[in-house]
């Protein structure tokens, strides 16, 4: 528990001072969502087995929201993170009835409710309320700085989500479920609840990364908000790292934003080639990520 | 004695194929009761629908006189009913986790005093505690998994075949710890096709193609030729 605390503090703490050691703070706020994205995952793959393509269905319901809670609304951008974070978790609501779902099938519609979100708001008819296609100036609201605290506080409550559910009778039950849900409810665990749980949780955390991030990119597109290449980042990040772990998509994250970041703006051809054998290897030779690697050598991994 | 588990004219299956008719029985307080019956009989089918897994078209299911046959598994074994599979561990989850899932509700403090108690009666488990469970002999699975189903102090212990896998050793110390328990009043209902778990047992059931064939105590089994006959290839026991 100490291990995994620390861990944490040690992470939110490097990016909440990385900007005075180092300027591009696009790359660093960029880091951090994909960290707050790829412990959401966590929270849902690690603790319940379920892989969510359509992840990113939350993260654009939660940017949208925020971002037209501020123009529509005249909302603060704090209470528009608020209200990104509420919408996302009522959009998981509506599909909490994919949870009926396993494996493939789960994927497929997960991912099919995030494309369906997408057309409704690029939808032109809806320009009224959306602005359709046009995306959304919010320029109005713009506040560098305000926007990075605010996703440094995000990173914070992932974190801390994921510790609690590594050292909690939730995170236990969750993780019985993963392993065998029928031994699971017969051990009297209430599944549809408990898995919910979880459901919303990753929710609500993607929801109010998307809010964020409107926040600080003040302009954005739809295809820019629902992009299945965040869904598929996160899922990579947290799966490379090791899923269930707080370090893994901590490690996954950095490893391979980093990556990118070096070389996938310059040389997109050559990081897509790197990233596809990296997926690869991941699957084939290192299903458990690189915590697993270090589990294997004796060492736990926080 | 009060009754625990009353089932009236079950009849369940598994979607359009129906496997249970007209199955009723009763387990008493503090009573063990065994379900006998060959391979297909129906024996785990029973089990299973006692416990939610098996949906029932027909018939009714009370534990402590409240009708419990539409409740999900969880709130079955929320109200005392208490289930072990021939699995029934998470190998992923170490020993002491296991009993922390079985202990669903309660304060820590109480779990710690339960898995104490649980230690006590499997003291094979107790140096083993922060292992994982995967990691266990067969043996000492099944006792984790008796340790498990303990640990919410059921009304009425359901044992799906716990001698399945085990070798005569391992069988007389399940046996043994079987009737520990039972001397602490503690009611069971054992699916078996074992014989030596009849000395557990008051009443006996026997199950053949979904129906009961024959009902009645232990002495009365024994002394019956035809399911002697039939059940167990003997000519005395």
């Amino acid at each position: 528990m100490l291990k995994a605390v620390l861990t944490g503090v040690a992470t939110v703490g490097l990016f909440a001072l990385a900007p005075v050691f180092y300027a591009n703070q696009t790359l660093l706020f960029s880091a951090m969502m994909y960290l707050v994205l790829a412990q959401g995952i966590n929270v849902l793959y690690g603790f319940t087995g379920y892989l969510p393509f359509g992840y990113v269905g939350f993260f654009g319901a939660g940017a949208y929201a925020g971002a037209l809670s501020v123009l529509r609304l005249g909302l603060s951008p704090v209470l528009a993170l608020v209200v990104g974070g509420v919408v996302a978790v009522l959009v998981g609501v509506v599909l909490v009835p994919l949870l009926r779902l396993s494996g493939a099938y789960f994927a497929i519609a997960n991912l099919a409710a995030a494309q369906a979100l997408y057309y409704v708001v690029s939808n032109p008819d809806l320009q009224a309320l959306t602005n359709g296609p046009y995306g959304i100036n919010l320029a109005v609201a713009y506040n560098a700085t305000a926007s990075y605290a605010a996703m440094v506080a995000l990173l914070g409550l992932a974190l801390a989500t994921v510790v609690y559910l590594r050292h909690s009778r939730l995170g236990l039950a969750l993780r019985a479920i993963r392993e065998d849900r029928i031994s699971a409810e017969l051990a009297g665990i209430n599944v549809v609840r408990e898995r919910t749980i979880a459901w919303l949780l990753s929710a609500l955390l993607a929801g109010l990364c998307g809010a964020a991030f409107a926040w600080y990119i003040s302009v954005f597109y739809p295809e820019t908000v629902f992009s299945l290449n965040v869904s598929i980042f996160a899922i990579v990040f947290a799966l490379f790292g090791g899923a269930a772990t707080l370090a893994g998509p901590i490690v996954g994250t950095l490893v391979l934003y980093g990556l990118y970041s070096a070389i996938g703006i310059s040389q997109p051809e050559y990081f897509q080639l790197i990233f596809g054998l990296v997926i690869v290897g991941l699957v084939l030779f290192l299903p458990d990520g690189l915590a697993s690697l270090s589990e294997r050598a004796g060492f736990e991994v926080p | 004695m009060p009754v625990v588990l009353r089932a009236e004219a079950i009849e369940a299956g598994y979607g359009a194929l129906e496997v249970l008719w007209d199955v009723s029985f009763a387990v008493e307080d503090g009573q063990c009761v065994i379900l006998f019956g060959a391979n297909g009989s129906g024996k785990t089918t029973l089990l299973r629908a006692l416990v939610g897994l098996v949906p029932v078209m027909a018939g009714r299911i009370e534990l402590d006189g409240v009708r419990v046959e539409r409740l999900a598994p969880h709130e079955r074994v929320r109200r005392g009913l208490g289930y072990m599979s021939e699995l029934g561990i998470f190998p992923d989850l170490t020993v002491h986790e296991n009993l922390e899932i079985g202990a669903r509700g309660l304060s820590g403090q109480q779990v710690r005093r339960r898995a104490q108690d649980a230690y006590a009666i499997f003291p094979d488990l107790a140096p083993r505690r922060r292992e994982v469970a995967g990691r266990l002999s067969g043996g000492q699975r099944k006792m984790l998994g008796l340790a498990k189903a303990l640990m919410g102090r059921p009304r009425l212990l359901v044992l799906d075949e716990p001698s399945a896998g085990l070798s005569p050793r391992l069988i007389k110390e399940t046996i043994a710890a079987l009737r520990h328990l039972h001397g602490q009043g503690l009611a069971m209902l054992l699916a078996e096709q074992n014989i030596s778990f009849l000395e557990l047992a008051q009443y006996a059931y026997v199950l053949e193609g979904g129906r009961v064939r024959f009902s009645g105590t232990v002495a009365q089994l024994e002394h019956n030729d035809a399911v002697r006959r039939a059940y167990f290839g003997l000519t005395g026991l």
